[in-house]
């Protein structure tokens, strides 16, 4: 198993990852970020991802869809849902299609830092958060 | 992971369901039996909780004032025990104020509808006409009270995942599909649904304790913020708000209250006229 | 095995449950199966039979008797094509046309009226507000029908064996439900459950028969001994009677016919 978790965070909101990428990276992670949905999933296609992270609404191609895609192709990725128009309809959807975990916006660095650190011992990786 | 919710048209095929359904997946069940401590916390008998959940106020009886407060300590008990996992809740209206949170199963079972009036016509010596139509004004009672509780019509289907009715399928038959639906990934507990889940336990916290002073006063959390709206004069306003943040910051987990308070114009109207 | 009735709000996916139910347990699929087969049987423009078991009917449709009719020839074409078990109807009250058969499975499928409003507007290109207005428009018949006809209110969930909230979950998921629970001993065909569907079967022909002559008969069978009961009028029951002998050659399974003028209608009777 690598040493570093290898994260892909997929948000149209530039500020998202700007805000994220330091504390994943403090957490020993190797992030890629990206706004862009379709070059996310040319990523996604080159390389498996531990851990995706991925906004729900965005133009073009939706989250679930990104969700989708990655399990598909690797269905050891946890792929973790974030949004900031949380239902419960569109949750209970995620976690149907395979999501790891659903989280509505706002949260702290923190908050996603815990929830990586969960994904991360599920796959079998420690990680002190 | 999941909760079940039961509700049923009897307390007694909803409180065996639930068991049933507790036992065949090793979940513990809240019902009932938590109303106790929540008396002994609020220091009244439990049996005015236990008549608050189907009794509605009246002139003669409980003031429409104590039986929301009473409302409000039952689902502030109930609310704390759900934040655990793997439960099965029923016979504390669960299912009319545990909205909106994803890893909730929320089903109702519907009684077979020859046992009830077998049951009555053995029981007081009355014919099976008489004994449907007395089931069915218990029903519309139920009803009346689910209304006025909660603004939620409990028979309303619309308000369930799923409906049982038993009579021709069994009560095992019942537990089986309630045990294979909640093991669907879709009812399994991620962050949002937990904090959904927390905040509906906070903000009826909160709730429990400011509505003998501030009855009519509505709260809802979200991650710590509480939001919490009350009617006053006025005059009065300023002041209640200041004593409804003291009150609420002290409650643990609570970070910032916002208070809007809403022009009491019944109040002001009664008291221009003296 | 079971007889499996699926009722729903308009575009509420019921449809969808209903022939995926039907393809995976290799039953038969029937909803507008029903309008065809009692058009070519009774001889009435499909047209007429979609608007009379559509619209609820009004009062002058109580007086006139055209309604019932239309509707009589429904439930008699309805009950012919489920007699043969293994199959899923969709359509317009099942668990009401098909009430007293044991091995019937009712199931009732909903939706949230924004899910419905939106699935309507792609399936029709229209705008919301139309969508929404054709849609509660709709239910509102639907409603009105089952209450007229039946005094039961088609949104009472204690009408059926199961509910399900289709948003909740997804249409495999309400397909498992449908299929499990037809799995149960309770909706497996017995001798005496086949009985109670061929006597059901059989007074709604008789009814269908006869329903011009007075839209009030009723009709009721056990073992194929056939009960008509009609007002108390010399003139109908003479009438009645004489349509009566042609049915017993005309009809399988009937044993005898009676025509009982002014006898209290027992419930249960078609």
């Amino acid at each position: 198993m690598p040493e570093r978790l290898s994260v892909l965070l997929l948000d149209d909101e530039p500020i998202v990852g700007k805000r994220l990428k330091p504390a994943l990276a403090k957490l020993g992670c190797d992030v890629e970020i990206f706004e862009n949905p379709g070059q996310a999933l040319q990523r996604i296609a080159g390389k498996d991802f531990d851990i995706v992270v991925t906004d729900i609404r965005m133009d073009e191609i939706d989250g679930l869809q990104v969700l989708e895609e990655v399990l598909k192709k690797s269905p050891r990725t946890k792929v973790i849902m974030i949004t900031g128009y949380a239902m419960m309809s569109v949750a209970r959807e995620a976690m149907e299609k395979g999501a790891f975990d659903f989280i509505s916006k706002p949260f702290s660095p923190d908050d996603l830092r815990s929830v990586i650190a969960k994904a991360a011992q599920s796959l079998g990786y420690s990680m002190d958060v | 992971m999941p909760v079940i919710i039961i509700s049923s048209d009897s307390y007694q095929t909803g409180r065996e369901i639930a068991g049933s359904a507790a036992k065949a997946l090793g979940y513990d069940t809240i019902g009932r039996e938590i109303l106790g401590k929540a008396a002994d916390k609020y220091k009244l008998p439990e049996a005015k909780l236990t008549k608050a959940l189907h009794e509605t106020p009246s002139f003669l009886g409980m003031s429409s004032k104590l039986w929301k407060q009473y409302l409000a300590y039952v689902q502030e008990a109930c609310l704390s025990e759900l934040l655990r996992d793997n439960v099965v809740c029923q016979g504390l209206a669960a299912h009319l104020y545990v909205l909106g949170v994803p890893h909730v199963l929320r089903v109702r079972i519907l009684s077979d509808v020859e046992k009830p009036v077998n049951q009555l016509v053995s029981q007081r010596g009355i014919s099976p006409d008489k004994a449907s139509k007395l089931l069915e004004r218990e029903k519309q009672a139920s009803r009346r009270w689910s209304l006025e509780a909660f603004r939620l019509d409990e028979t309303d289907p619309s308000q369930y995942d799923l409906v049982i009715g038993l009579s021709q399928i069994d009560p095992e038959e019942a537990v089986k599909i309630i045990k294979e639906t909640v093991g669907y990934a879709r009812f399994r507990a991620m962050t949002y649904s937990i904090q959904c889940m927390e905040d509906l336990a906070l903000a009826s916290k909160v709730r429990a304790m400011l509505l003998e002073r501030f009855p009519g006063a509505r709260v809802s959390a979200n991650r710590g913020t509480l939001v919490i709206e009350t009617l006053a004069l006025k005059r009065e306003k300023g002041k209640k708000a200041k004593a409804i943040k003291e009150m609420a910051g002290k409650i643990p987990g609570v970070e910032y209250v916002e208070v809007h308070v809403i022009n009491d114009f019944l109040r002001q109207a009664a008291e221009s006229f003296r | 095995m079971a007889i499996i009735t699926i009722s729903r709000g308009s575009y509420s996916k019921g449809k969808e449950v209903a022939e995926r139910a039907t393809e995976r347990l290799g039953y038969r699929c029937i909803s507008r199966e029903v309008i065809l087969e009692a058009s070519g049987i009774y001889h009435i423009p499909e047209i007429k039979l979609v608007k009379a078991i559509h619209d609820a009917p009004s009062v002058l449709d109580r007086f006139g008797g055209g309604k019932l009719a239309y509707i009589a020839y429904y439930k008699s074409a309805l009950a012919r094509l489920v007699r043969e078990d293994n199959v899923v109807y969709h359509g317009l009250a099942g668990h009401l046309l098909l009430k007293g058969v044991p091995h019937v499975l009712k199931v009732r499928i909903i939706a949230d009226l924004a899910d419905r409003v939106r699935d309507e507007m792609k399936r029709e290109r229209i705008n919301e507000q139309d969508a929404r207005s054709m849609i509660l428009k709709d239910d509102l018949e639907r409603r009105k029908w089952t209450q007229s006809l039946y005094g039961a209110d088609p949104w009472d969930s204690s009408l059926y064996d199961l509910v399900v909230h289709i948003d909740r979950f997804t249409v495999s998921n309400a397909v498992d439900f449908v299929c499990e629970a037809a799995a149960l001993d309770q909706f497996r065909t017995t001798a005496e459950s086949q009985q109670k569907m061929d006597d059901l079967a059989l007074a709604s022909q008789v009814k269908a028969a006869l329903v011009n002559l007075s839209p009030d008969v009723a009709v009721a069978s056990e073992y194929g001994n056939v009960l008509v009961f009609v007002k108390n009028d010399d003139r109908l029951a003479r009438k009645v009677r004489e349509k009566v002998k042609t049915l017993d050659s005309e009809l399988e399974g009937v044993n005898n016919i009676e025509v009982h003028p002014g006898v209290p209608i027992p419930p249960g009777a078609v």
